[in-house]
């Protein structure tokens, strides 16, 4: 049967910023059936198989039949979605549509750059035929399209060997002044998976030494991250909360079964997901997660481990335990494009604050990364100015030394920050849906699990030593709001603020009479015990070669874990 | 091309030419070929793209009327013109299909809505499926695999630009009832 197909309209699109200039933003267009255009079925990048929406720049065009459309317009999290009705007139030979876009928040005005370190351009939800992935123009539209200053895009286990000829060791040429790219990699798909995906940013070499194929890197995680770490690379592990899951809490207190691998319910003693932090009960360390991080952090090598892509709790407690045996690898935000999350890039996400003298520049950034000098959250709460007393999250504080204050004594520190936060004023159906889930359901990081129930309000947290020392609670109207604590410190201790589960900053560490922070014996045994956990799991999948200096590598962590337990004053808690 | 395939049944797909004159099935029980129709009415205007008055008014006016022959014969008249393709299920529940007296248009990235009269004379009450070579899948997801072969090239990826659902949710029925046209 041979068909004639009408032609439709090209509808000629402004897109314009919320200064008037030109931008890219994405596009949800939907017939009044809820049928979206471009039929996701019949696309190819840039367009994305996976997506309702697409991406689209001033002066580019859709091409839309004659009939009326419901369009949403957004650009990340800093925006206000806008939405409004618009038709397509046959009678019209060139239809044209203006967006005009509007924030709430502009973090980049204030010195905050957002980034997303665990984009992909192949693997999971991309195809590998008709082509073996996406291109960097199309990742690069994507990037631009949701307002992230900086995108790392990894290749990784799928397409490894075609993806790879996009990494040069340097910013893509595609970036922009305000928006940079830059390939590096997961390493994930690689036989040192099964001890957690790495992610290493800032590379100069991409393949492992003496190696021609996947299978010939090593099959534990240490060497890989020094390997990285020895070109002037800054590595973490990827999606930290898999394999370190935690049992559920049951209704009279007793903890029962681990949740399924992924999160959710189990069906034997489930009850509610894990809430606490920190939590005391051991994960399995089975999991693709920060697993062996608890060997990597003593040793120095690792910079980073990742959240917001998994369970906040699963993430952040053994992040938690490390910080109280008085190590100092940061967190970083990530949303793992598109395996964890394929909604968007930039879902997870970091802010670093850089000098405002200073151009956007990827080097500047990655190395804020490094420093702590950033938050990591969902976007829809933001934060500026973190203090404690003259000392700045990220900055050189005493002697010069990062994030560091020094007290010759214990006694009472001021704690300052400026939080502002975005909720609906009321709470709609889907909002409420993602409140009641438990959290470890996705989405794992979102402001409206912080909400108070019935009202526009969100607490924020001021922790210490991995404890809530303080609360207050803010309106999610979008305005600043200058906070201040004054506390106690009776001992050496890291000091974070938190939303929790939409934003938590990187620490700011006191020192209390030159003590370093030894928290409490409780956090130092969960570390030496961990250790030996992930021992158990991780040992018959190294590779016999090289299992002896695999196990040298955690005979140093538990070392360095036994040392803290030494020096912990039996008095502590 | 366009396949009909009947899920349950051996499929024998053939568009072989134009059907020159859909006649009416005369032996058809009227009350579930009206029941069908409604749903159709139904169905049409949830996809956007309903009946015209003029035959929105024809079948309410058969509604009324009193001659059942007449008016399974006259129900498909009213339709039969809006028909792409004619579905003829012999006793042996073989399947063949010709082109339907409708223009067969298209609008590009856009939907159309067709009918498709079944002729069923064996009762099959299987899901009737329609494909086509160009409405398969442009693309292959991923496999993780390192290295993954090219099955769907670019220039294969282009030919199937074509997209076809069979709209089985309610008011529609996912399976064919089984009465001798719908």
């Amino acid at each position: 049967m041979l068909f004639r197909a009408l032609p439709s309209q090209s509808v000629a699109l402004s897109i314009r910023d919320h200064d008037g200039k030109p931008t890219t933003c994405a596009l949800l267009i939907q017939d009044p059936q809820g049928r979206v255009y471009p039929n996701p079925a019949r696309r190819l990048a840039p367009d994305f198989f996976f997506h309702p929406q697409i991406y689209r720049a001033d002066g580019e065009t859709v091409t839309l039949p004659a009939g009326t459309y419901r369009i949403t317009a957004t650009r990340g999290p800093e925006y206000l979605p806008v939405s409004f009705e618009y038709a397509v007139s046959e009678q019209d030979d060139a239809p044209k549509l203006q967006i005009q876009l509007q924030r709430w928040v502009h973090m980049a005005n204030l010195g905050w750059f957002s980034g997303d370190h665990h984009v992909h351009a192949a693997g999971c939800a991309h195809y590998e035929n008709p082509t073996q992935g996406v291109t960097p123009e199309d990742m690069m539209r994507h990037i631009i399209g949701e307002d992230l200053n900086i995108g790392c895009v990894l290749s990784w286990g799928p397409c490894w060997y075609h993806q790879k000829q996009f990494f040069d060791g340097k910013v893509s040429k595609l970036s922009r002044s305000d928006y940079l790219m830059r390939y590096d990699v997961e390493v994930s798909g690689f036989p040192s998976s099964h001890a957690g995906h790495l992610c290493l940013l800032n590379l100069v070499e991409d393949d492992y030494p003496n190696t021609q194929r996947i299978e010939d890197w090593p099959s534990w995680t240490v060497p890989i991250l020094k390997w990285g770490q020895s070109q002037g690379g800054i590595v973490g592990y990827s999606h930290s909360g898999w394999g370190l899951a935690l049992p559920d809490y049951l209704p009279d207190g007793s903890r029962g079964a681990l949740p399924g691998t992924w999160g959710g319910a189990n069906n034997k003693q489930s009850g509610r997901a894990a809430d606490r932090l920190p939590d005391y009960a051991m994960p399995p360390f089975d999991g693709i997660g920060a697993n062996e991080y608890i060997v990597a952090s003593p040793l120095g090598a690792c910079d980073f481990i990742s959240t917001v892509d998994t369970p906040a709790v699963w993430e952040l407690n053994i992040w938690y335990h490390t910080l109280n045996c008085g190590l100092r690898s940061r967190i970083s935000g990530e949303t793992d494009f598109p395996c964890i999350y394929g909604e968007r890039v930039g879902l997870g996400r970091i802010y670093v604050e850089l000098d405002p003298k200073l151009s956007l520049s990827y080097n500047h950034w990655v190395q804020g990364l490094l420093d702590g000098r950033s938050f990591v959250g969902d976007g829809l709460s933001q934060l500026t100015h973190f203090r404690v007393n003259d000392v700045a999250m990220g900055h050189p504080g005493s002697g010069e030394e990062i994030s560091q204050l020094d007290l010759a004594k214990p006694g009472k520190v001021t704690v300052t920050t400026r939080v502002a936060a975005m909720l609906p004023e009321k709470q709609s159906d889907a909002g409420a849906a993602i409140q009641a889930r438990r959290l470890d359901e996705k989405p794992y990081w979102h402001l409206e699990r912080s909400r108070i129930q019935g009202t526009r309000d969100v607490p924020v947290e001021l922790i210490v030593n991995g404890e809530v020392a303080a609360k207050q609670t803010i309106a999610a109207d979008g305005n600043w709001k200058d906070l201040q604590w004054e506390i106690d410190l009776d001992r050496s201790s890291w000091i974070a603020i938190r939303i929790f589960p939409s934003l938590h900053t990187n620490p700011i560490f006191v020192e209390v009479a030159d003590r370093p922070i030894r928290v409490n014996r409780r956090s130092a045994e969960w570390c030496r015990r961990a250790v030996d956990v992930c021992w158990e799991k991780k040992r018959p999948q190294i590779r016999e070669a090289e299992r002896d200096e695999a196990e040298q590598a955690y005979d140093q962590a538990r070392g360095y874990y036994d040392r803290i337990l030494a020096e912990i004053d039996s008095d502590t808690p | 091309m366009i396949h009909f395939v009947l899920a349950s049944c051996l499929p024998l797909v053939v568009f072989g030419g134009v059907a020159p004159g859909i006649d009416p099935v005369r032996d058809v029980p009227r009350q579930p070929l009206e029941a069908s129709v409604q749903r159709l009415v139904e169905a049409m205007k949830f996809l956007g793209e309903p009946l015209p008055d003029s035959v929105i008014s024809e079948l309410q006016f058969l509604r009324n009327e009193t001659d059942d022959a007449r008016v399974v014969a006259s129900i498909q008249t009213a339709l039969d013109t809006r028909c792409l393709a004619v579905v003829s299920i012999n006793p042996e529940s073989r399947v063949k299909v010709a082109a339907g007296p409708l223009t067969p248009q298209l609008i590009e990235k856009g939907w159309r809505n067709f009918l498709v009269k079944v002729v069923n004379e064996a009762g099959v009450t299987a899901p009737l499926r329609c494909n086509s070579p160009q409405a398969n899948k442009m693309v292959r997801g991923s496999s993780s695999a390192a290295e993954p072969k090219m099955e769907i090239s670019p220039a294969e990826s282009n030919r199937r630009w074509l997209d076809i659902e069979m709209p089985v949710q309610e008011p529609m029925l996912p399976n064919l009832s089984g009465i001798e046209v719908e």
